[in-house]
């Protein structure tokens, strides 16, 4: 389940990367404290293997951190993996989440991928190279 | 009985059935060696409701039953305005069903005369349907007015044929409705029985070529031309009819009068159509008078929740949410949506949501008087608890999914839950296609796929890109790194595109799919790779 894509999500792109799309749904908000709501429900009902929601820049604010511990929670409770995409400021808040990523790409055709945190792990970087 | 013991011995060595016999009680009759039996035949049991254009009126109208007026229905024919169905007062008055209108308002001046009205026929019997499935699962519409139910696997359950009879009589007299039932080992046979008026059962095959023999062709649902043609010919009985050769009967009325008559002989099957009842649950109740009163409005809505608890009870289904509603003389509406946590089944008919319903119109200020009263629910089959897998996970059924899209649907709107499907089509733009209910194309298998390369973010409309020192940029310049891809389509429809289409990356890392439109040589972007 996809909760308010920043973009459209391109039907043959995702059927490309190997998604059934028979099983994807696209969830579009109008205010932004509804994603955290449809994402709750969706970890909720724990009919999603997974749910991604973008919170956009506006939602920081007012995204405490009681509601994350509540999304947390209801992943554990359902066993389904949320991924909650944020923008990079959020990184300097205190986040009850498992694991922590955080992406850029330093060069042209790398992508680091950032992890800050890991459960009780150490933190760690990885850097892809794209190949086309 | 009396066995020598050795005969008893030697009887050990012999088959079950011999055993059988020597311990069948002495007073019961011996039992014989019968040849294998066939499975037990068929028992069809037809509804038939003669009154049914009066009961609909009455059950909307919720006022009729009580009153001694006079009362017909009447229907348009042609040019002439007839008589349908009359209650007893103006039956005893002299109006007859087939008269015109004018005739019988010249035998009962003060007829009270109600236009005939399908749909609301149809609503009652799809009710009287949903009552009589929790008798059998097996029940068919047969006519517009009739229903025809297997029971023969359910007559032990209900205590053999009478006490079933007796208990379905009993439930449609409380659904306001009289009928014929009759029983026949095929639904044809029970449909022309109950018409007749012979409401014996009939169980077996011989016995049912007698008295069908007797059954009037008048009786039958033949056209009125065909019993006409009949009657002239000298044949008043399907025993007539029987009688005649077989090739000419079917030249002179159709083939398919010979094949209902061999259908209710049971000589030729006739499949019926299992009545289903609809997933959604929709009643309506029209008040006798416009009231504001809160106890009469609870009165209304609890008649609603009787009909509720019968479909939860007849498809073992339960409701999480129903949506109330009160509609006022000028045409707007009251709406109220009671939910619960959880799906409930009787239980939810019977106490939970009244109970709601007491609360929220007890808070409620309504705008005016109220007119009519309607309730609706979505059923859902989740009164089954949910298994484990063998690892002890939980299975989730679609129906989780089901309910989790309705709430976003409630709450987000109908618009904001989508699927997604692909479409044969080349221009990007075109290749996909929005679907209202991700769960519906689950069922047909995804026939397309695609076949290239695509990126998995869309711009609608595509992005026009600057020129920096003439290659595209796009927050820094653009290196293109895969293509071109020609597509070039849609000259039939005006949509008509030709473009080249690269893979780009810029400075950031963004992956980008652009193209290059080779009538206008612009630059565009119109996808974003993850």
């Amino acid at each position: 389940m996809l909760i308010a894509p920043p973009r459209v999500p391109y039907a043959p792109g995702l059927c490309w990367q190997g998604l059934a799309l028979n099983r994807v749904v696209v969830v579009r908000v109008r205010q932004p404290p509804e994603i955290l709501w449809a994402m709750e429900e969706a970890l909720r009902s724990g009919a999603c293997a997974g749910v991604i929601a973008w919170s956009g820049a506006t939602a920081i604010q007012r995204m405490g951190r009681s509601l994350l511990q509540r999304l947390h929670l209801q992943a554990g409770k359902q066993h389904t993996w949320a991924v909650l995409v944020r923008a990079a400021q959020c990184r300097r808040e205190r986040s009850p989440a498992r694991l922590r990523l955080e992406l850029c790409s330093p060069s042209p055709t790398a992508l680091r991928i950032e992890i800050f945190k890991n459960g009780w792990r150490g933190a760690g970087s990885v850097t892809v190279e794209r190949r086309f | 009985m009396a066995r020598s013991p050795r005969a008893q011995d030697r009887s050990k060595a012999r088959s079950n059935a011999d055993l059988l016999l020597s311990v069948t009680p002495a007073g019961a009759p011996p039992a014989v060696h019968q040849p294998p039996r066939d499975p037990p035949a068929q028992l069809w049991l037809c509804l038939y409701l003669p009154q049914l254009p009066l009961e609909a009126q009455a059950a909307r109208t919720a006022s009729a039953a009580g009153s001694t007026q006079p009362l017909a229905i009447c229907a348009e024919e042609g040019r002439r305005t007839l008589i349908v169905t009359v209650n007893a007062e103006a039956g005893a008055g002299g109006v007859r069903p087939g008269m015109p209108v004018n005739s019988a308002l010249a035998l009962v001046p003060q007829l009270r005369l109600e236009n005939r009205s399908l749909p609301l026929e149809a609503a009652a019997l799809s009710r009287v349907a949903r009552f009589a499935a929790r008798f059998t699962p097996a029940v068919s519409m047969i006519a517009v007015n009739a229903l025809v139910l297997e029971v023969r696997g359910s007559l032990r359950l209900f205590g053999g044929l009478e006490a079933l009879r007796l208990n379905l009589a009993r439930g449609l007299n409380q659904l306001g409705h009289q009928a014929r039932i009759s029983a026949a080992p095929t639904a044809r046979a029970a449909l022309w029985l109950a018409r007749a008026g012979m409401e014996q059962p009939v169980e077996s095959a011989v016995e049912l070529r007698q008295v069908l023999a007797a059954v009037p062709v008048s009786q039958l649902d033949w056209p009125e031309r065909t019993v006409h043609l009949l009657l002239q010919m000298g044949i008043a009985t399907v025993g007539d009819c029987l009688r005649l050769p077989r090739d000419g009967f079917a030249r002179r009325l159709g083939p398919l009068r010979l094949r209902e008559l061999d259908q209710a002989l049971g000589q030729h099957p006739e499949p019926q159509r299992p009545h289903v009842p609809p997933a959604r649950f929709s009643s309506a109740l029209e008040l006798p008078a416009e009231t504001i009163d809160a106890a009469l409005l609870r009165e209304g809505f609890q008649q609603l929740f009787r009909d509720l608890k019968q479909a939860l009870v007849s498809r073992q289904a339960g409701v999480r949410r129903v949506w109330c509603r009160l509609g006022h003389p000028d045409g707007s509406e009251t709406r109220l949506c009671l939910g619960l946590r959880q799906a409930a089944g009787q239980a939810a008919a019977e106490e939970l949501l009244p109970g709601l319903l007491r609360l929220r119109l007890e808070s409620l200020a309504l705008p005016g008087r109220v007119t009519s009263l309607a309730l609706q629910a979505d059923l859902e089959s989740g009164q089954a608890p949910a298994g484990t897998d063998l690892l002890g996970q939980s299975i989730l059924p679609d129906d989780g999914l089901r309910g989790l899209l309705e709430r976003l649907r409630t709450r987000l709107g109908a618009q904001a839950v989508q699927g997604l499907a692909l479409r044969a089509e080349h221009r990007p733009e075109n290749a996909w296609r929005p679907v209202a209910d991700p769960l519906a194309q689950a069922a047909d298998t995804e026939p397309l796929v695609a076949t290239r390369s695509r990126p998995v973010w869309l711009l609608e409309p595509p992005e026009q890109l600057g020129l920096v020192a003439g290659q595209p940029a796009w927050r820094g310049a653009l290196c293109l790194v895969q293509g071109p891809e020609r597509i070039e389509s849609g000259w039939w429809d005006g949509g008509d595109v030709r473009r080249d289409y690269y893979r780009a990356s810029n400075a950031h890392g963004a992956m980008l799919w652009v193209y290059q439109d080779l009538r206008g040589q612009g630059w565009f972007l119109q996808g974003v790779f993850g």
